[in-house]
């Protein structure tokens, strides 16, 4: 029981990270990201081709991680930004359709372009950035493999580290909307554009600043899961985005905390589950329920922070 | 001869013209060559102008991002394939029983979703697309992962279309007969009865709801039952494509159903030009045609939609062939351009 | 169209048979082995692979051998494993095991439920039938679970991939259960030879002695037959006794393979390459 709480958990804690970059975007251009999914894919790629690409990396074991992390999280999310000034910027005042469809051509083109410089299998993640290869960790702190037992179920070293950097990367989201100017300028303009205009704020920047940061997010994810799960794919990002955009409905869409909540909330739901239904029926579930909160609470379970303007 | 003349050059003489001239073309292609891997992509290009059609209802017309319109085709398919091989009912006994789950699977769908936002739309309908493929891969009666094969085609009493028919002292096999039936209820459903939808009340009504919903509904327009009745007409499309699709591959597979084929016929519907008949089926007849005839460049052929697809949104938002278009033989290509941008733009540029 | 010779995949062969059926074309399918290609075979259909029921029956023999009590079965829900995994899971409740089985879906990376399922269940023994990706992602996460018992993987999954996947030092307990390949021949690496000289230097593929035998049968039967007419060659091919590279040749009366079906214990311990460990017989 407890093993399942904790699996839950920690696949919840994927769903969370990737559920940000999904919500703080509808929450203030009111556009569902289609394409989100695929920066979280390519974000992984970026980070094996840095572990293959770089020189001498190999030899620095976690710290190899650490800085393959940065990378990708800066192309990523510099990715997030051309795109959104190349395809969705110019579609501003296009209708609601239009953009969504472009946010479907974007994946694809994502996808299929990862395809067709990578390969359509698998690709094995390197062996210098695997988390739970023990020769990459200094000795005497060799976490990687290692089952820590807690109340009756256990994780090994390196998903604790994951849930713990991904914990951090929320915090310090929380703080940077909550405390700083550019984050005010991004609620200010989530409730109402013009008005934010009229206060001085340079909404094209701040947009861009929010895609950056959310995809900068889906891109941590990305290399997180191919340094644990140690293989990566083409079409990894298009089933996580679906189930990262139900974690941001379950926890209330445009609401931050309601994104990381939603994330958990999934990961658990998905984790009981497979233990009840079976393994082949995970995806209905989530959608599921997916479905079930949008009939009984679309609002989300903290409530969701967008307007809806005449 | 001169008012003939005269109805022709008109907008709507000049779109009559050419449906006649498709239809013609349509009948007379088994004359021209009888060689049956044509006359079987031909009749897999009828069936995709009929599912493209039918979403064209639910994108084009109403407005309605369905991300997952290959749930209804499977509905359709496999109520037709379970029938037929499992009870043994003949083909055509099984047309109400595909109307009666196509409408109940429309219904449960688009039933919680479509009072909300548009673009949660987009996602649950991916979603069910992808729980109705889960399910028929996971369960016993749809076949699970091998699904259903050895699917009879279309047969009347103890005559089927695989006896074929002798008119006239020329003999057709069952392919051909098969293609003339598909293409006589795409035509009838497609051709004839979507245009007299879109022209009548219900059809103003879809463009009032795209449009701007809010003003919709505030000119008395029910924005709920106007949706779902598209939402269930499109539904109910797929569903006799899809079981005509069945009877002429005679296999079902959980792999055909799959978000590509959905992602394959809105491209179909917003390339060739959303919420126009012609543009549709032109967009129908690339994504079957295009496979067979670009097969070198067509192994990566999602990546060449990806774009084509942003390109079109980008520069050409309309389609191909737009459906306010006026063709340039036409007439009436002096008459006033109509402003179509919707409200809700026009309103935020203020 | 006088033969077909071929099919790896059992999902993409099932749909094709009413088709090459109603033509009465002789089909020789090299690979795919599931028993459902020849449950309503009328004549035409000739598997040269061992079917589903001789791989799953190789397994049981090795659970027996190992002395093995609690089992595990997985699949993928796909028609290859599905029908491999519910013969082997058939066979193990007659011999009186325990047997605890689950699935899970292809393309996806977090196999935690399995995993918990598995080592709830106390088991000893896992036997995944599906393939190569989603194999060595079990592996990693069934050993990183910690899980300690022994691991069989059905013979899709055979691959180096799967040790790459999972990590050579995951792959302690892994084993495979698998039909044999040019590599497993004692003739010394003459096949190999003669291939890559006429293949422009390409190594045999692991289904490359398989293909060959196919196309040999097929030679075989319509020399005997004297013509390559169908009729005449589905006739023939009923009484083939031609010494193959796989093993002998012969059918039974429903098209599949004669004897055992060829399959031995592989095992990729040493290098992350599947090598013969246990020939079983």
């Amino acid at each position: 029981m407890t093993q399942i709480i904790l699996n839950g958990l920690f696949v919840g804690s994927f769903y969370a990270l990737i559920a940000l970059g999904y919500s703080m975007v509808y929450g203030i251009i009111k556009l569902l990201n289609f394409a989100h999914g695929d920066i979280f894919m390519f974000g992984a790629y970026i980070g094996m081709t840095c572990l293959t690409v770089i020189p001498g990396i190999g030899s620095l074991g976690i710290g190899a991680i650490a800085i393959v992390l940065l990378i990708s999280a800066l192309l990523t999310g510099a990715t997030g930004v051309l795109i959104e000034t190349l395809a969705y910027r110019p579609l501003r005042s296009a209708p609601r359709l239009s953009v969504l469809i472009t946010a479907v051509g974007m994946s694809f083109l994502l996808e299929y372009g990862v395809r067709q410089i990578w390969g359509p299998d698998p690709q094995p993640w390197p062996q210098a950035g695997r988390l739970t290869e023990a020769a990459n960790w200094p000795a005497g702190l060799q976490w990687g493999a290692q089952r820590i037992d807690i109340l009756g179920g256990s994780l090994t070293g390196a998903q604790l580290v994951l849930m713990a950097l991904a914990v951090v990367l929320m915090a310090v989201l929380a703080l940077y909307i909550g405390k700083t100017r550019e984050g005010r300028a991004m609620r200010a303009i989530a409730l109402d554009k013009r008005a934010a205009t009229l206060m001085g704020i340079n909404v094209n920047a701040t947009i861009s600043r929010v895609f950056f940061i959310g995809s900068a997010l889906a891109g941590v994810a990305g290399v997180m899961h191919g340094a644990y799960y140690s293989s990566i794919t083409f079409l990894m990002g298009f089933l996580l985005g679906l189930k990262a955009f139900t974690a941001a409905v379950i926890g209330g869409i445009g609401n931050l905390y309601g994104a990381m909540l939603g994330g958990l909330t999934l990961g658990l739901l998905e984790a009981f589950g497979t233990a009840w239904f079976g393994g082949e029926w995970k995806d209905v579930f989530a959608f599921v329920f997916l479905i079930a909160f949008l009939t009984l609470r679309p609002t989300g379970i903290l409530g969701e922070r967008v307007v809806e303007r005449m | 001869m001169e008012s003939l003349k005269t109805y022709f050059s008109g907008q709507r003489g000049v779109y009559h013209g050419i449906a006649i001239a498709v239809v013609v073309a349509v009948f007379a292609l088994p004359f021209i060559t009888i060689d049956a891997y044509t006359i079987q992509l031909a009749t897999q290009a009828l069936i995709y102008v009929l599912l493209a059609l039918g979403l064209n209802v639910v994108v084009g017309y109403a407005g309605l991002l369905d991300l997952g319109y290959v749930a209804f085709y499977a509905v359709g398919a496999y109520t037709s394939g379970i029938l037929t091989t499992r009870l043994g009912w003949p083909m055509w006994a099984t047309i109400p029983a595909v109307v009666a789950a196509c409408v109940l699977a429309g219904v449960v769908i688009g039933g919680p979703t479509l009072r909300l936002r548009s673009d949660y739309l987009a996602i649950v309908t991916l979603g069910f697309g992808e729980i109705i493929r889960v399910t028929a891969q996971n369960l016993s009666i749809t076949g699970g992962p091998s699904g259903i094969f050895g699917i009879p085609t279309w047969s009347f009493g103890s005559w089927s279309f695989n006896d074929g028919l002798t008119v006239g002292g020329l003999f057709f096999n069952g392919k051909i007969l098969l293609y003339y039936f598909v293409a006589i209820v795409v035509m009838v459903l497609g051709l004839i009865g979507i245009p007299r939808l879109a022209n009548g009340r219900l059809g103003r009504a879809w463009r009032a709801v795209r449009d701007d919903e809010d003003a919709a509904e505030a000119m008395g327009v029910n924005t709920y039952t106007t949706k779902i009745t598209a939402y269930i007409i499109g539904a109910v499309w797929a569903g006799l494509a899809g079981q005509l699709n069945a009877s002429l591959i005679t296999t079902i597979s959980p792999t055909s159903f799959q978000f590509l084929q959905s992602a394959l016929v809105l491209m179909a519907v917003v390339i060739g030009g959303m919420g126009s008949v012609p543009g549709v089926v032109l967009g129908a007849l690339f994504i079957t045609l295009a496979p067979e005839l670009l097969r070198d460049v067509w192994e990566n052929r999602s990546l060449m939609f990806g774009i084509l697809l942003l390109a079109v949104m980008l520069f050409r938002p309309k389609g191909l062939w737009p459906a306010t278009s006026i063709l340039p033989w036409s007439r009436d290509k002096h008459r006033a351009k109509v402003d179509t941008k919707p409200a809700q733009a026009r309103a935020e540029e203020v | 169209m006088v033969a077909s010779v071929g099919g790896y995949c059992s999902g993409s062969t099932l749909p094709t048979l009413p088709i090459f059926d109603s033509a009465k074309i002789p089909q020789l399918i090299s690979v795919a082995n599931s028993d459902n290609l020849i449950k309503d075979n009328t004549g035409n259909v000739w598997l040269l692979d061992g079917t589903g029921e001789q791989q799953a029956s190789t397994a049981m023999k090795w659970v027996e051998k190992n002395s093995f009590k609690n089992l595990a079965v997985i699949d993928d829900k796909t028609d290859y494993s599905a029908n491999l995994a519910t013969r082997f899971t058939a066979k193990a409740k007659e011999a009186g095991l325990t047997v605890t089985t689950d699935s899970l879906t292809p393309k996806e990376s977090d196999f935690s439920a399995q995993v918990t399922k598995v080592k709830s269940a106390g088991a000893d023994f896992v036997y995944f039938t599906g393939y190569v990706q989603e194999a060595g992602l079990l592996v990693k996460q069934l050993v990183e679970g910690g899980y300690t018992g022994s691991i069989l993987l059905g013979d899709g999954s055979v691959d180096a991939k799967v040790a790459e996947i999972a990590g050579l030092a995951n792959c302690k307990n892994v084993y495979a259960t698998y039909t044999k390949t040019p590599d497993m021949l004692d003739d010394g690496g003459a096949f190999a030879e003669k291939y890559k000289a006429i293949s422009g230097g390409t190594e045999p593929g692991p289904y490359t002695i398989h293909s060959y035998d196919t196309v040999k049968t097929w030679a075989d039967a319509a020399t005997r037959a004297g013509s390559v007419d169908q009729a005449a060659v589905n006739e023939a091919l009923k009484s083939t006794n031609l010494a193959g590279l796989t093993g002998q040749i012969q059918f039974t009366d429903d098209g599949s393979r004669a004897g055992e079906g060829g399959f031995v214990i592989v095992s990729n311990q040493d290098d992350g390459t599947f090598k013969l460990y246990d020939a079983l017989s």
